[in-house]
């Protein structure tokens, strides 16, 4: 029962679309493709919200929805950095290499909210950061010009194996969690990622929060109508906590929840086997 | 007193071109890494760092370029950049960017153990003289003629949360046609100095400018990073992986 899919998740036309309840599944994934692209400003420049006047780029966009594969992976041992995250005012190029033509806009908001990314590299007048976007780990040099720059020394470990959550501040371990991970055959992706976004779903149904960070499931494409984006959030539940039975997100207690929606965005979400 | 600007500039631009004479590599004991490049641009135009240089070495590492890949942004002659450990140097000798009405005869940056300096020699933007050492991060919006508008930033200090401080000369973010197009002329970061890192040479200080230009609206400096806020929840959801 523990792995039965979220279904609550999924988009709930209250208020938003009329006669929700007795569409067929075929235009439930309509509805659903809709709600997922007009939540998100993914795929289309015109949706980046921060730059109106940008509608013209032809520059995919680095979000939650989107797969960028013309861009350098991290390939750095998954290790916390130097908690730098930036913030860019507006819609900002991205490109493979300093000073090289951009291959990707990264929008100045995700999911609604202010982007911050964590910065990998630092090159004169240019930063390396993770992005949203598939593949996992995929990164971006961005001109520093026009960015907001902030630190976080708040770090997120998680440790599939153990089934434990770590939060640490300042590199001191603050709290530690029995967590529900990704089972077997939809397991939670590993590596470097940051945490993306603080959701608040207007009717809650499994958790009043959902964290979504920059990694996907590496095995489910899309899920529930999204693309497969792996989130902390809570569970009704704590039977679920110490197995292996999502698929993908990492289910944590209310606690945990609560220390992890003050956790700033753009912060280190480092997972593990 | 015009007389006396020129004097002045050219003392300073003196100075400058013999950056190096006035400081003794061996007194570089910390510093870490320096930095530096030219030129460079991003969006619609890009232009990779031109020459870019970075090093941690005692000795300085000097880059020349004596042109600018082909691009429709800007001309520019002699492009130097240096660096070794705490300190970085760059300049550009006759600056043109037609687009903005920007003209220089040489812009420098200069940075030494987490302090520096940039100067503007016979600086133009739209007609109006720039100074030659501007306030720091003195932001100066340009109209440019219906494609659109151009902030110009002189002398952009942005420090790191390590110490190391960032000194860009001239920093443009132009929006053309709903694009960003970025532009950084002569910028060098070095990091804070050591025990023995010694008093940093300010050889090209100038007096007052002859003609004070009008600075347009001064941005906010930049503040060094401070912690990133709580993210404030949006009433949203997504479909996430369960």
């Amino acid at each position: 029962m523990s792995d039965a899919p979220p279904r609550a998740v999924l988009p709930r036309p209250d208020g938003v679309l009329p006669r929700p309840r007795a569409v067929l599944p075929v235009t439930a994934l309509l509805v659903t493709a809709l709600l997922v692209a007009g939540c998100g400003g993914g795929g289309q420049p015109a949706t980046a919200g921060a730059s109106p006047a940008g509608g013209t780029t032809e520059l995919p966009q680095a979000t939650t929805y989107t797969t960028l594969d013309d861009l350098p992976r991290d390939t750095a041992a998954p290790t916390a950095g130097g908690g730098t995250v930036v913030h860019p005012a507006a819609a900002t190029p991205v490109s493979a290499k300093p000073g090289a033509p951009a291959v990707a806009e990264l929008p100045s908001t995700q999911l609604k909210g202010p982007t911050w990314v964590p910065v990998v590299e630092s090159r004169p007048g240019w930063r390396r950061v993770l992005l949203p976007s598939r593949p996992n780990g995929v990164t971006g040099w961005i001109p520093e010009t026009g960015l907001q720059t902030a630190r976080s020394s708040q770090v997120v470990k998680v440790d599939l194996g153990d089934r434990r959550l770590a939060l640490y501040k300042a590199g001191r371990k603050v709290g530690t969690w029995t967590v529900a991970v990704g089972a077997p055959k939809t397991p939670t992706p590993t590596g470097r990622t940051f945490l993306l976004a603080s959701l608040a779903p207007a009717k809650p149904t499994y958790s009043p929060l959902i964290l979504p960070v920059g990694a996907h499931s590496a095995t489910l494409d899309t899920f529930g109508g999204g693309p497969g984006t792996v989130a902390f959030h809570g569970w009704p539940s704590n039977s679920v906590f110490g197995k292996a039975v999502t698929h993908g997100c990492v289910r944590v207690p209310a606690d945990a929840l609560k220390q992890l929606a003050k956790v700033p965005l753009g912060s280190s979400v480092l997972i593990t086997d | 007193m015009r007389l006396s600007t020129l004097t002045k500039c050219a003392a300073a631009a003196g100075a400058l071109a013999l950056p190096f004479a006035a400081a003794p590599a061996a007194s570089a004991t910390s510093g870490g890494t320096g930095s530096a490049f030219a030129i460079s641009a991003s969006g619609p135009v890009a232009i990779p760092a031109t020459p870019s240089v970075a090093s941690s070495s005692q000795r300085p590492v000097r880059k020349s370029a004596a042109e600018l890949p082909a691009n429709p942004l800007v001309e520019a002659g002699l492009l130097n950049a240096a660096a070794w450990s705490g300190h970085g140097r760059a300049s550009v000798a006759d600056l043109k960017v037609a687009k903005l009405g920007l003209s220089a005869h040489a812009v420098t940056a200069k940075c030494e153990n987490g302090n520096g300096v940039s100067h503007l020699t016979k600086a133009t933007l739209n007609g109006r003289t720039l100074k030659l050492g501007a306030t720091p991060n003195t932001a100066i919006n340009a109209d440019l003629k219906g494609l659109g508008t151009a902030t110009v930033t002189l002398n952009k200090h942005v420090k790191d949360k390590d110490g190391s401080l960032t000194i860009t000369a001239i920093e443009v973010v132009a929006t053309l046609a709903g694009k960003t197009q970025t532009l950084s002329i002569a910028s060098v970061t070095c990091g804070k100095a050591g025990d023995n890192g010694g008093e940093p040479g300010q050889p090209g200080t100038p007096g007052e400018p002859g003609q004070p230009a009008k600075p347009g609206t001064p941005s906010k400096p930049d503040t060094p990073p401070t912690e990133a806020p709580a993210p404030t929840p949006v009433t949203g959801d997504l479909p996430v992986t369960g």
